[in-house]
């Protein structure tokens, strides 16, 4: 059966290779925008996994994982937070919120089905 | 202008044209792999058609493909990247508008103006270039946080 991973991102251009890498080894691909967008999709149909950058508007991606964590459905799915964002506070925050992995731009796309491969 | 003797005005306008150099140098590198990447994929394109017509296994030239595909797809994130270089700068230069409007340059509290430019950074070279310009023992506030620790461009970290 084939996963459903949900890519949030503000950039169109990122979410575009984020899908054609995921496309490419199989996934459905569902887009958001921003964590809202992402929030509102969320709460109505279930996915595989998230990634989502954390600078966005409206609703920020470490908001998102936190909203995310208090719907019975996403408890337990991955979550991954891919973004330029590299200090170790935002890192923790993160963690925190409930992410499940912390990815630094520009993303390789061998190395994200790598990942996606370990977490899911 | 001597107003702004013994305050990092002038630093920060530096900060600002070099986080500018970075931005237009990392773009036209990015570029150039990208540009060169689709190059070579027209040109594999072409050898796959020639390849399928005589009728040979393709596998090296497929693996060749799925290569440069990927490398585009890592120079084709320039566009993110520069995107958010040009809003730091814009934040730089807002940042002193906001704290030289109504005030003398000296009575600004520098080391906060400092602090909280610095926190907006998302990338480890901004932070150490603002180390490298503005020094980071002008930022002693508890956010210019030593990055030692931060992580490097297309690095993972399973929690």
């Amino acid at each position: 059966m084939q996963r459903t991973i949900m890519t949030v991102d503000d950039s169109t251009s990122m979410r575009q290779m984020v899908k054609a890498t995921l496309i490419s080894a199989g996934y459905g691909v569902v887009e958001a925008a921003d964590g809202q967008e992402a929030l509102d999709y969320a709460r109505e149909n279930p996915v595989d996994l998230v990634i989502a950058d954390v600078n966005m508007p409206r609703m920020d991606g470490i908001t998102l994982v936190s909203e995310l964590r208090l719907l019975p459905a996403y408890r337990l799915i991955p979550l991954l937070l891919l973004t330029t964002e590299s200090s170790m506070e935002k890192k923790m925050e993160g963690k925190k919120a409930g992410a499940t992995g912390w990815l630094v731009k520009p993303f390789h796309p061998a190395q994200l089905l790598a990942t996606l491969a370990r977490v899911l | 202008m001597s107003d702004l003797a013994n305050t990092p005005v002038a630093a920060l306008l530096e900060l600002a044209a070099s986080q500018l150099e970075v931005a237009a140098h990392s773009t036209n590198s990015q570029m150039e792999t990208l540009a060169s990447s689709i190059g070579a994929l027209v040109m594999l394109g072409a050898e796959l058609q020639a390849a399928q017509g005589a009728g040979a296994a393709p596998d090296a030239l497929a693996r060749k493909i799925v290569e440069r595909a990927q490398t585009a797809v890592v120079a084709m994130q320039f566009h993110d990247q520069l995107v958010q270089r040009v809003a730091h700068v814009r934040d730089v230069l807002t940042e002193l508008n906001e704290a030289l409007q109504g005030m003398p340059a000296g009575e600004v509290e520098w080391a906060t103006v400092l602090a909280r430019i610095r926190f907006r950074y998302s990338m480890e070279d901004e932070r150490r270039l603002f180390d490298r310009i503005i020094g980071a023992a002008a930022c002693p506030d508890v956010n210019c946080h030593d990055s030692t620790h931060d992580s490097l461009r297309g690095g993972v970290e399973i929690f």
